[in-house]
């Protein structure tokens, strides 16, 4: 599995924790807010639960940046890639 | 430990119960409960709630404003003046930022479920009111609810 696939996945499992939606209906061009009905507690919720899951800290700007499953995951993505930046 | 606290919604953390006995003031012209009456008896039971099992809880301190962000309530059955209401709270979740509570009223007589709830609110920052984690306390507590609950 990728790493796109497992933060796929991650962020799949954080979403369907959050919100009252159906796995069929967590796919990356799903908006947040329209698709998912989530709203702006429901969109901090999965953030922070984001943040604990991958251990990466995503910044207020970035997270308001988010509309779509495909954002959550490439700003995991892009977190986790400074993390390692950081630490290497 | 993950900061995220799911609890078994059927497993009733921190239960705490009260009775209700409509007054007359509450009662409308049909007889039965005004549906205002609900959310009042909701927020007696929450305060209930908070004072037995966070009573260590300082409500007052800025770092632990919470405000309630969604009510629900289905009135399943009228209440008559002069029915005996008791009134369930549990703590339905706790999540990142947000925590549920779920409410049942029942008919004290036959057991009938009556009314149901759910609160949900959120730890806010004093200043920005922007959501923030729940604090440590709570969360604490509820771990130790559910290990508690896991060894029994």
């Amino acid at each position: 599995m990728s790493n796109f696939e497992s933060v796929f996945d991650g962020v799949k499992t954080v979403i369907l924790e959050a919100t009252s939606v159906t796995e069929s209906a967590v796919h990356l061009d799903a908006s947040i807010r329209e698709d998912l009905g989530a709203d702006s507690l429901d969109s901090i919720e999965i953030v922070m639960a984001l943040e604990d899951k991958f251990g990466v800290q995503l910044s207020e700007e970035a997270a308001e940046k988010i509309r779509t499953v495909n954002d959550l995951v490439e700003f995991v993505l892009s977190a986790q890639g400074k993390k390692a930046a950081a630490v290497g | 430990m993950s900061s995220v606290v799911k609890v078994c919604v059927d497993a009733r953390p921190c239960l705490t119960t009260a009775v209700f006995d409509p007054k007359p003031y509450e009662v409308d012209f049909t007889g039965f409960l005004s549906n205002t009456v609900a959310t009042r008896w909701m927020e007696d039971l929450r305060v209930k709630m908070m004072r037995e099992h966070f009573s260590d809880f300082d409500v007052g301190k800025s770092e632990n404003l919470s405000v309630i962000v969604k009510t629900e309530i289905n009135y399943v059955h009228p209440i008559r003046y002069g029915d005996h209401i008791e009134g369930s709270v549990w703590l339905g979740k706790v999540l990142h930022c947000q925590w549920q509570v779920r409410f049942e009223f029942k008919h004290k007589t036959n057991g009938e479920t009556l009314l149901t709830g759910l609160q949900i609110g959120a730890f806010v920052d004093s200043k920005t009111l922007i959501p923030i984690r729940v604090p440590k306390m709570i969360e604490s507590k509820i771990v130790s609810w559910i290990t508690a609950k896991e060894e029994k």
